[in-house]
Parts: C-alpha cells; structure tokens; sequence
C-alpha cells in the first residue's frame, strides 16, 4: 500500500516536470519569436522633454500599426500640442509614432509608425476555451521586456463594461501589451489588474473591431479635432447603450419598513447594504443600499466618466420627535451627494435646485437637482439628483443617484423611472 | 452784583454752576472764598471778579501762579474787562461767567423714545426678556439634537447664551460709561435680547420658505434685506443706548457702519470664476406641517431642471471660448 502511493508520488512528480518543462519552452520560442514586434511606448512632454507615461504596444500588420492601451496615450490624445508619442523598439532605437484612432471605452489605441516591422502578431479570431494556458507580454515598470503565464478564464460576469479574466500578474508598464495563446495569437490586451494574480484583459473582438474601423481612415494625418469627436461620439453611444439598458431591464423591489426599492436593478449595477443598528445608543435606524456599475471609461488625470451609482436610505425613528428627525433627514439629504471624478478644466460648475414635486404615486417628496456640463465632450453631462420622501414624520426614504457623462434626454429617462420606483407601501 | 459761574468742560458742556452775589467774588482753591475750584493749579487766592461804579466787570488776577488764560489758552493781563459769556482757564478748570439774565438752551421734548428706555428699564423686564430667551434656546437646542438627550448639556448651553447676552449688555454699559451717557444696564439688556430673537425668529421663518419653495435669488435678496436692516437696529440702538450723539449722528453712524459691512461682503463675494466641484446647493428639511408649497408633477420638475442642463452648457461653452482667448 505504502510502496503504491509512493509509485504514484514519484509518477506525478515526473509528469509535472514534463509538462513544466514544456510551458517553459514554449513561453521562450514565443517570447524569442514575438521580441521584435513589441514596443515600448512612451507619451513624452514637449516643454520637460521628459516621459509622462509609458505603456507597451504590439504591430499588427506588417504596414506599421501599432496596438496600445488608450491610457497610455491619453496625454497625447487630449493635449496633442503639449504631448508626442514615441516608440523604443527591440533594437533599443527611438521611432515616432502617430495616433490614427482611439475606442476609449474599451481602453485601444492604434498608432502609425513608418518604420516596417519584420514580425508582427495576428489576431486572434475566437476566444480560447476557459483554462487555457496564456502568455501575457510587456516591459514593465521599465524593466525591459518580459514574458507572464497566465490562465485565460472567460469575460468577467456581471460587469457592463466587457473584460477578460486573466489569472497571472500583470503589472503597471505592461499596459497595452498583448497577451497570447499557445498559438501564438492575440486573445486579449493588457489592461488593468486587480492585484493578487487576478488582471484583465480587453477582449480580442474589440480590437478587431477597431482595427478595422482604422483601416477605413485611410488618411494617416487624421486631425485631433475629429478624433475628439470621434470620442464624443463612442462616449455618448456608450452612455446612450447603458441608460437604456438601465432603463428597459426589470427593477426588482423589496419592501424596507413602510417604503419599496429596488433590491436589484439589472444585471450591470451591483448592489451591496448596510444599517447601523448595531450601533449603540442610536436614535435611528438606517438602511442603506448602494448599487454602483462596477468600473468607468478613464479620460485622463483624474477625469473619468461612463459610471452610474444610486444609493437608497431608508431612517426611521420611534425615539425623535418630528422636529429632531427632520434634522436626521436634513444631514442625509446633504452629505449624500457622491464624488465624481473630474479636474476643474473638464466641466462647468454645477447648477442646481431643489423643489417639492408629486410622482406618479402620488407620493409628495423634495428633490434636489444638480447638473453640470462638459467642456470638452458637448452635450454631455454629469446629473445628480437626490430626494426625501414627505408625509410621514417618523420615518423616511432619501434616494439619490449619479449619472456620469449622460445627454439630457438619457438623465430625463432614467428620472422618470426612478422617481416613479419610488413609494410608500 | 449777582452772577453765575458755569464750569464746563473743554468741549463747553456743563458740569456744575454756581449762583453767588457780592462785589468782589472772590475765586480759589481757599475755602473762604466765594468761588471754590478744587484743582491743585489754582491758587488760594487766585482772581476776583469786581464791578466798578459804571457796571463795568472786571477779572483781577491776584498774582497766582499760574496765572488766567481765555479760552483760546491765551495769558490775559491782570486786570482784565470781561463780558456775560466769556470763558476762562484757572489752573486746569474753564469756567464760564454768566448773569442772572442770561439765556438758556429752550426746553427740550422728552422724546418717545427716551422715555420708553426709561418705562423698560427694569430688572423684572429684563428677568422676563431671559427668560424667555432661554426658553428659545433650550427649546432650540432640544429640536436641533439627534443624540440621546442629556438636559443638563442643554441647560448649560441655554446658560452660555445668557451670559453671552449678558456680557454684550454690560460692555455696552461700559461704553454708555465711557462717552458720559447714564447707564440704562436693564434697557440694554431688553434690547440685545430683542435683536437676538429677532435673527433667530427670521432664520426660522427662512428655513420653512426654503423648505418649500427652496433657495431662490428673491428669497437670498430678501435675506441680505432683513438682515442689513437687523445688523442697522443693533447699531442704532447700541449708539443710542452708549453715546450722547444727537439722532442725526447716531443714523449717519450706523447707515455708514451698515453701508461698510455690506462694502466688505460685496468685495469678499467677488467671483474668481473657478469652477466649483462640489455641488453649492444645502437643502433644507422640515416636519410635513410645515409644507405649504403645492407639489410639482413631474413633468414641470423636468421642465425646471432642463433650464439646469442649458445653464450649465452656456457656462461651459463661455468657459471653452474664454480658454481659447
């Protein structure tokens, strides 16, 4: 028995030193193979003449495209008279590249260089199957380049904004990157990591798609101006396609004291809660349900936009008179305007009211609006509205949401019905 | 011969008179003159007021030390003629020579206003006044709390708000002290614990407007009004109850005070223009009985809130086309 699972100790042992083995292989023909079709790319200041931000990019074609990740290129995007960009090839030499189009809902990129590169990576045309072994190239921390085996685990559930699940580690600088199968074709772009070997990847059909929509742009000296536009564009299609989603999908509610909310808005927003009643000598009860889109679309700095949060607090008290709990109320209905992520040259300031108004239930409520404008994206708008059902003087709903980088018809549709959603039982 | 000797002042207010008659009346620090000035500059015997036969008055200088100027601070010679009015410098006290016949200031109107600081000044108003003031803010402090409710901390702050109160009071009294004005503590005290009152009742009455109709630029106007008009009542009727000055000074004085105070808020609102992140909006909540406001539907909510969308695209177009400058 003993000299058995000895026999099968040993077995296991030289199986995994074969295929180990072989994984290692593998990732050196790869790397030796794919070395000369990756890039450093670098974002450089034209006043410091100093780097800001680098990234690494691949060449897809033999005609001199290069793939990247948006952010990495984000400074020479939004100010391309204070930015250049500029790539280091496998032979250590410095080349110039330019933008030809941008998806920054999906975080590509794809540059033009002249120079015309003697190997380059095909893209893949399905999505490997879950578990399947993948190599994930980039330089990073501008360490030089290295090769990362990682586990292809499917597109991340529940999330709107599509990612791939990658479990290996990867590491700020090897952003842009491409991460491929066996095979040796692209599955996948380098992104964003979320620590302790889980990272993501933008899915391959989202390259292939804006790859082909920059073979159309024939013109290479393509103007930022338009490119601006185009990202206008992507970013009000894109909030446009998550309102409505947001809209047209099934609220469930539940009942929380003499009031229903939501308890699930669709399957993009994540909804997570809370109260205080553990808390000692408490005067009132609060139950709180936060539902958020679980990522954004990063613009640059500390601009970011594409996220919706709604936030739900139901606070009841049989211990405060009328007079005190009003107080209770007045506090939530002003500390609970969320933080939106935006510099002072991004946006207007905001613009706002308060007024009493009457929903479709007949519930009488206060409600807060504050709306600002972007500056560089026309039409589009940050809203906050915020509001506290009346009528009742021993307990209450404060019920608020953000919607970022919305137009004015998609904020005045996503109003309607949650004022509506909201009411006493 | 009979006269009347005013001292007064530098400013020509009068301090004390005397009516005294003989030929001559003598003046000095002794006590066996007519005429006795207590002041250390003044001689024992110091001068003489003399009519002659034809009714003439004299001032005779009787050698002192530091001699008699006029009112200008000019040394006068030792025999000196002198006029009904005159005014003269011994030692350090001015003093105004007068006959029986000589004109004085017409009567005065008791003033309404005089005497109703008067009628109130007394300690039971005043026990009333705090009392009620302390109720306020108890009541207040009660209302405001979301905590469990210790009364001994919210006695105590009714307590600091009456010493507050009282110690306004006593330095207003201090400054009726200083400018010579008779000292009305219990008026004083009525009168800070009105004008308290009346900023807390008008913040009151604020909060149930916002709460119905909201913060509208009519509402800030009116506030700005009310409350320029309160802070012109405080420094009127602190000048009045502190100073002797005359109604028409006490108005220029508190107007211009006013008319400063709003200077300085104005210059100090002046916009930088920056963009501000945080929405500048603090809604306020009350109980529904105080609701008064018809509710909107939804639709004039949208209506209102799309002007919002077109205000906040102007400014940022404004802000683009200021940029490209």
């Amino acid at each position: 028995m003993l000299g058995f699972s000895r026999c099968l100790m040993l077995a296991s042992a030289f199986l995994w030193s074969i295929v180990s083995h072989a994984e290692e292989n593998e990732a050196e023909l790869l790397f030796d193979h794919f070395a000369p079709a990756l890039v450093q790319i670098k974002s450089i200041n034209n006043e410091s003449n100093q780097k800001s931000s680098i990234g690494t990019g691949f060449f897809v074609e033999d005609s001199g495209y290069l793939v990247t990740n948006y952010h990495v290129v984000a400074s020479a995007v939004q100010s391309p008279e204070q930015y250049s960009l500029e790539y280091i090839d496998h032979d250590e030499q410095t080349h110039e590249a330019t933008l030809i189009d941008v998806d920054i809902v999906n975080d590509l990129a794809i540059l033009y260089s002249t120079q015309k590169p003697s190997v380059y990576f095909s893209l893949g045309s399905k999505a490997p199957a879950k578990g399947a072994d993948v190599y994930s190239l980039g330089n990073p921390h501008d360490l030089g380049m290295i090769v990362v085996p990682g586990t292809y685990n499917g597109i991340k559930s529940k999330s709107y904004y599509e990612r791939v699940n990658l479990t290996g580690s990867l590491n700020p600088g090897m952003s842009g990157g491409p991460t491929v199968s066996t095979e040796g074709q692209v599955i996948g772009v380098n992104v964003s990591t979320a620590g302790n070997q889980l990272s993501f990847l933008v899915p391959i059909e989202k390259l292939t798609k804006l790859f082909a929509d920059a073979l159309q742009l024939k013109n290479n000296d393509i103007q930022n101006k338009t490119l601006i536009a185009r990202i206008q564009q992507q970013l009000f299609d894109n909030q446009t396609d998550f309102i409505s989603r947001l809209h047209s999908s099934e609220w469930s509610f539940h009942q929380v004291g003499e009031v229903s909310i939501p308890k699930e808005m669709g399957d993009i927003m994540h909804c997570w809660g809370d109260s205080n009643k553990d808390q000692e000598k408490t005067q009132f009860i609060i139950a709180t349900t936060n539902c958020s889109l679980e990522s954004n679309v990063y613009i640059y700095d500390n601009f970011r936009t594409g996220s919706a949060k709604v936030s739900f607090r139901w606070i009841q008290s049989e211990k405060l008179n009328a007079l005190q709990l009003a107080n209770v109320f007045e506090n939530n209905l002003k500390s609970s305007f969320f933080n939106m992520s935006a510099g002072k040259d991004d946006v207007s300031s905001y613009h706002c009211q308060e007024s009493i108004f009457a929903n479709n239930n007949n519930n009488t409520a206060k409600g807060v609006s504050c709306i600002r404008a972007y500056r560089k994206f026309h039409s589009l708008f940050d809203v906050k509205f915020s509001t506290i059902l009346l009528q009742d003087t021993k307990q209450t709903l404060v019920a608020e949401y953000a919607l970022n980088g919305v137009s004015q018809d998609m904020a005045n549709m996503f109003f309607k019905k949650f004022v509506d959603s909201i009411k006493w039982n | 011969m009979e006269l009347v000797i005013e001292f007064i002042s530098r400013n020509k207010k009068v301090q004390q008179f005397e009516k005294c008659s003989g030929n001559p009346i003598s003046i000095g620090r002794a006590y066996n003159n007519d005429i006795i000035i207590q002041d250390e500059h003044v001689c024992p015997q110091h001068a003489e007021i003399y009519q002659d036969e034809s009714g003439e008055l004299f001032l005779i200088n009787n050698d002192s030390v530091n001699g008699i100027k006029d009112y200008k601070g000019k040394e006068i010679a030792s025999r000196h003629p002198v006029k009904v009015g005159d005014i003269f410098q011994l030692g350090k006290q001015f003093i105004r020579i007068l006959d029986t016949s000589s004109a004085v200031e017409p009567t005065k109107k008791l003033h309404l206003l005089e005497s109703f600081s008067t009628k109130i000044n007394h300690w039971y108003f005043s026990a009333v006044a705090l009392l009620v003031f302390f109720a306020v803010n108890t009541a207040m402090t009660y209302f405001n709390t979301t905590s469990k409710i210790i009364w001994s901390q919210i006695f105590l702050d009714g307590f600091f708000g009456i010493t507050a109160v009282i110690f306004i009071s006593f330095l207003i009294g201090l400054f009726a002290k200083i400018f010579k004005k008779e000292v009305k503590l219990f008026t004083i005290l009525n009168f800070v614990v009105f004008c308290v009152l009346s900023i807390e009742l008008l913040q009151a009455i604020g909060a149930v407007l916002i709460f119905n109709w909201g913060q509208t630029s009519t509402l800030q106007f009116g506030d700005t009004l009310i409350n320029l008009s309160l802070m012109l009542l405080f420094l009127w009727g602190t000048f009045y109850l502190a100073s002797s000055m005359r109604y028409r000074t006490i108005s220029i004085a508190s107007a211009s005070l006013v008319l400063l105070i709003l200077g300085f808020q104005i210059i100090s609102s002046i916009d930088t223009d920056e963009v501000v992140l945080y929405p500048q909006i603090s809604p306020t909540v009350l109980p529904e009985y105080f609701l008064f406001a018809e509710p909107q539907s939804i639709d004039s909510y949208t209506e209102n809130t799309d002007s919002l969308f077109s205000e906040a695209q102007k400014e940022a177009e404004r802000r683009n086309a200021e940029s490209e400058k």
